[in-house]
């Protein structure tokens, strides 16, 4: 993908981060989303349903997993309201690795969380340590998968920041549903990359961690809350 | 004058010759008879339907022996590190070995199913990983050959063409990626 050209050597959004199919994930990117809640429209929920399209779950049956979920979060005081969605935030300091018994849970190079589902044993240990909320666990057999996104009944699943999508040079399936709906809520982008597009806004703009008082140092960041 | 000595070592060398030569033919003999199960051979042989690509990533002997090996050492590149080459790539298999009738490496006569059961191995590798080549990618079939392709919905088409696009499972949200 090599972004959206506008003008003679002005893209959209920079996205020239595609490595070598023999490179490995390197520490020196650290991806990550900032989420501005004030672009983000309350009842819209196309970044959920792309979820799902990408990564094969329609929400349809009751033991669906949930990567991405919309909350709606409302101040009684001032009545202020706010929409924002939410998955896994992509901790520097994942709780769900720290308890995981297999070492199915890990975090890649580049700050990617994702569950090995070859070692995962289905315990669950790891959703009970998520303060986030953010794993699943796949009750049923499923078929038709993508074949990007190997999916199975007995493992436990979350927010996979779209990582074969990455690795290719693209970007997550939700933010590019969110552009598309023109609402250009959610930005991805490489944190540790000083001349990216996410790093100057955090550098700039009063952006915060969910639960920041966990010290989780998380990937995802949110503006407006 | 012949010397003892020499004359032996002629005939051990004729003899290597028509050895080899016996082994070559009966070789190509059991080469012959192993291809698909033949009635009259007294073990019967997986048969597999024909996949679409022609030529294996490595020879297939080795194949034979050590796919499992190389796709399990593959596997632990792709998901810790992120190294998606595309040798032993098990989307590559699938794309290369899928059956041109069913579009798939499972069913009795699927390319990897096929093969497990003769060998009573279990395969689990399907119950997370899909059975077909990616809805994008385009196929080339046989010239003038029908090929059936199903929808999601399960609905088959009939197409009459050199190449197709496969129309299963729309995986990408919008066509700005990729
Ligand atoms: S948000 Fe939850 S699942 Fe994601 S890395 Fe943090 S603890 Fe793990
Ligand atoms: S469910 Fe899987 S990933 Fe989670 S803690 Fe247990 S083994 Fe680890």
């Amino acid at each position: 993908m090599a972004g959206l050209a506008i003008a003679p050597g002005v893209t959209l959004f920079d996205l020239a981060h595609g490595r070598a199919p023999e490179e490995a994930a390197s520490s020196k990117v650290r991806w990550g989303m900032l989420i501005d809640s004030g672009k983000c429209a309350t009842g819209c929920d196309d970044c959920v349903a792309a979820c799902g399209k990408e990564n094969g779950f329609t929400g349809s049956r009751e033991t669906d997993s949930q990567w991405i979920r919309k909350v709606e979060i409302k101040d009684l005081r001032s009545g202020q309201s706010h929409s924002l969605p939410m998955m896994c935030q992509h901790c520097e300091h994942p709780p769900c690795v720290d308890v995981c018994p297999t070492g199915a849970s890990f975090k890649r190079a580049d700050g990617i969380v994702l569950v090995d589902r070859h070692i995962c044993i289905g315990c669950r240990y790891c959703m009970m340590a998520c303060p986030y909320k953010a794993r699943s666990f796949v009750h049923e057999e499923l078929h038709d998968q993508n074949p990007d996104v190997p999916r199975g009944k007995g493992c436990v699943e979350s927010c996979t920041l779209c990582v074969h999508r990455v690795d290719n040079g693209g970007q997550p399936a939700c933010a590019d549903a969110c552009a598309g709906a023109g609402h250009n809520a959610i930005l991805f982008g490489d944190l540790n990359d000083p001349s990216s597009e996410i790093s100057k806004r955090v550098a700039t703009l009063a952006t915060t961690q969910v639960r920041a008082d966990l010290g989780l140092n998380v990937g995802v960041r949110y503006q407006g809350l | 004058m012949f010397s003892l000595a020499k004359l032996r070592e002629m005939l051990t060398w004729r003899r290597g010759v028509v050895l080899t030569a016996l082994l070559a033919i009966s070789a190509v003999a059991v080469a012959a008879s192993d291809e698909f199960a033949s009635s009259s051979s007294r073990v019967a042989k997986p048969v597999y339907a024909e996949g679409k690509g022609d030529k294996c990533v490595k020879e297939e002997s080795y194949m034979r022996r050590h796919h499992m090996n190389e796709l399990k050492h593959h596997r632990n590149e792709t998901m810790r590190k992120g190294i998606r080459t595309s040798q032993f790539s098990l989307q590559g298999c699938i794309d290369c070995h899928a059956d041109k009738k069913t579009n798939s490496v499972l069913g009795k006569d699927g390319f990897c199913q096929s093969c497990h059961s003769y060998a009573a191995v279990k395969l689990d590798c399907f119950e997370c990983h899909a059975s077909k080549p990616k809805a994008s990618k385009v196929i080339k079939a046989m010239p003038n050959q029908s090929v059936q392709t199903g929808t999601e919905s399960g609905i088959a088409t009939e197409l009459q063409l050199n190449t197709y696009t496969e129309t299963v499972e729309p995986n990408t949200t919008s066509g700005a990626s990729k």
